[in-house]
């Protein structure tokens, strides 16, 4: 699957017919949510869209997903145009797209399943056994004739990601596909998304939990205002910041130079103020070194810290370093 | 050719699975099930009946008789109500359901498979079409056991008049569905059409009564033409049109009404696409 400068710009207000007709300007503002998208996703990979929300990733999804025209740009899915052949697109995928809503509570799991199976296409003597099989691989066997509005968030999720299986696809598109969910069963999506890829088959998510983007993918491609701004493996994207650790502080009565004496032993990625105490998110080599000397220079500044925490670099803070910005924000 | 055989196979089970699963959904609320097909009964045609059998003088219709040639109103009535019952079906069983399937959230992952967009309309209209048929059997009981109501055999007749009307209606369907996937708040447009379109046909009253302009719509509608036919076939009713007319201008209008819907739904499925709006609830 690849995309090519691919753009999309939504249009905020009306422009009436009669506008059209005389032709008058078009004033409407122009968004872009979009902003000339280039990626390759191999076969068989899980491949990340990491950012905040806004960033332009469910967008990309949707336009792969065939529910969106691009603007400009081009999209091939298995090398099929998404613009040109929708239809032959959406016989290759999966998706999980639109959360655990989307489906009929007042049918049972496998009559959901029944009805969506007609819609892929799956030939009558197959259906039973793939309805059997996908209820298998997220473990619903057992409740498959309860109504759905009997089920927990946690398996509605689940048998979204059935459907989605049905056609035994080989790609898989997941829109955030743990949000909202319990850790534990965000925890049993994980898992079931990792078999997917020991079952050869390729997988596109998006997600704003980087802990999730770590776990999962071979690749991410951070998004920050419909652009990437960095596309690698997880590892390669943290080394990018050079440092082995970060090393959060809160600091009272901020004296005048305390952040530039402690930016001369490693990087300051973040200050800010909040409940009267001075925040830094500073990303060292070594937190063992730099903590004893964060104390040496506070108190030279004339400031007390009020609290240390050591924790491993994540793609958060690779998030942080790119843009400035923490992914919740 | 193969291939094309059992790709219209295909469609055709998911035209059956959308019918079932609308099916299934309304058995499950009994008194859903009682409101849609009873309620146009209880609501519209019992009272109406009643109020024509008020005016009756011997049982027959004087008024009714001078102006549309058949003094019997429950038949007259009966008969455009059972081509309103068509129209309901494509306004409301077909065009408003998309409504309802996106504040549910399940168009979208309709519209993430293979199927035929227009797949998705006529499985909709086949189920739309089961619940107005057990609607008519039993309007039609009701007329013949309470209100005596008797129709010709002749009314077989006009089965292609029916039959033609149908495919018409089936355009405007599509017509309606595409409007009610790009309009925000569709419920005002599909009433009051729906409303104008069954007034339009004469479905409660002869369409002379109409004023010109009106008069012209109906004219322009398929419903208007079925709806005379049958009338002239099953209870003797003077026609608006030499029959072969009607015939025609029903021809006419399937021929045109289905190829555009079927193109405004196309348009209207691209205007989704670049709007993204088919998620939107």
């Amino acid at each position: 699957m690849d995309a090519r400068a691919l753009t999309k710009v939504f249009e905020r207000g009306r422009r009436t017919w009669i506008q059209r007709l005389r032709r008058e300007p078009d004033h409407r503002e122009r968004f872009v949510a979009v902003d000339g998208i280039e990626l390759r996703v191999e076969q068989g990979e899980i491949f990340g869209m990491l950012g905040p929300n806004g960033a332009g990733k469910t967008t990309t999804m949707r336009i792969l997903a065939t529910l969106l025209l691009p603007t400009s740009g081009a999209a091939r899915v298995l090398g099929i145009d998404v613009r040109e052949q929708p239809r032959e697109v959406r016989r290759r995928f999966g998706a999980v797209l639109s959360g655990e809503r989307s489906l009929y509570w007042k049918l049972t799991a496998r009559e959901n399943l029944e009805y969506f199976a007609a819609l892929y296409h799956l030939p009558p003597r197959r259906t039973r056994e793939r309805i059997e099989s996908v209820l298998d691989a997220v473990k619903l066997t057992d409740r498959a004739d309860d109504y759905v509005e009997r089920y927990s968030m946690g398996m509605r999720q689940r048998l979204v990601l059935a459907r989605a299986l049905l056609p035994d696809p080989p790609l898989l598109l997941l829109d955030e596909p743990t949000v909202g969910l319990d850790p534990q069963a965000a925890r049993d999506m994980r898992e079931r998304v990792l078999e997917l890829r020991s079952e050869g088959k390729t997988v596109l998510l998006t997600t704003h939990y980087m802990e999730e983007a770590d776990q999962l993918c071979d690749r991410v491609a951070i998004i920050d205002h419909g652009r990437i701004v960095a596309l690698d493996t997880p590892t390669a994207l943290k080394r990018t910041i050079q440092a082995e650790e970060v090393v959060r502080l809160e600091i009272a009565a901020e004296a005048d130079g305390v952040v530039s004496r402690l930016s001369e032993n490693a990087q300051v990625a973040r200050q800010e103020r909040a409940d009267g105490l001075l925040h830094l998110t500073m990303h060292t080599v070594s937190a063992r070194d730099f903590v004893p000397r964060a104390f040496d220079a506070a108190r030279a500044a004339g400031a007390t810290i009020k609290h240390v925490e050591v924790v491993p670099v994540t793609l958060e803070d690779v998030f942080l370093a790119l843009t400035g910005r923490a992914l919740r924000e | 050719m193969a291939g094309r055989t059992g790709a219209w196979a295909l469609e055709a089970r998911a035209i059956v699975a959308i019918t079932r699963k609308d099916l299934r959904i309304l058995t499950r609320y009994p008194l859903e099930v009682f409101n849609q097909i009873g309620q146009p009964i209880y609501q519209f045609v019992i009272p109406s009946l009643l109020l024509g059998a008020t005016f009756a003088v011997g049982g027959r219709a004087v008024g009714l008789e001078e102006t549309a040639g058949t003094g019997d109103v429950a038949g007259f009535l009966i008969l455009g109500m059972l081509v309103a019952y068509l129209v309901g079906a494509a306004f409301w069983g077909i065009g408003y359901s998309f409504k309802r399937e996106m504040d549910q959230a399940t168009l979208e992952p309709a519209w993430l498979t293979p199927v035929a967009r227009e797949t998705l309309v006529l499985g909709r209209g086949l189920s739309a079409l089961v619940l107005s048929a057990i609607g008519i059997v039993l309007m039609l009981a009701i007329a013949v056991a309470l209100f005596g109501v008797r129709l010709s055999p002749a009314i077989v007749l006009a089965v292609p008049a029916f039959l033609l009307a149908a495919l018409a209606v089936l355009g405007v369907a599509f017509l309606i569905s595409s409007a009610v996937l790009l309009i925000k708040e569709p419920v005002f447009w599909v009433d009051a059409s729906d409303a104008l379109f069954a007034a339009a046909s004469g479905v409660m009253f002869p369409i002379t009564v109409l004023p010109g302009f009106l008069k012209l719509v109906s004219f322009a509608l398929p419903t208007t033409y079925a709806i005379d036919l049958l009338r002239v076939t099953g209870l003797g009713a003077r026609p608006l049109l030499d029959p072969v007319l009607q015939y025609a201008a029903l021809a006419m209008l399937a021929a045109i009404l289905l190829p555009l819907g079927r193109a405004v739904f196309a348009w209207a499925d691209r205007r989704l696409r670049e709007q993204g709006t088919v998620g939107q609830h």
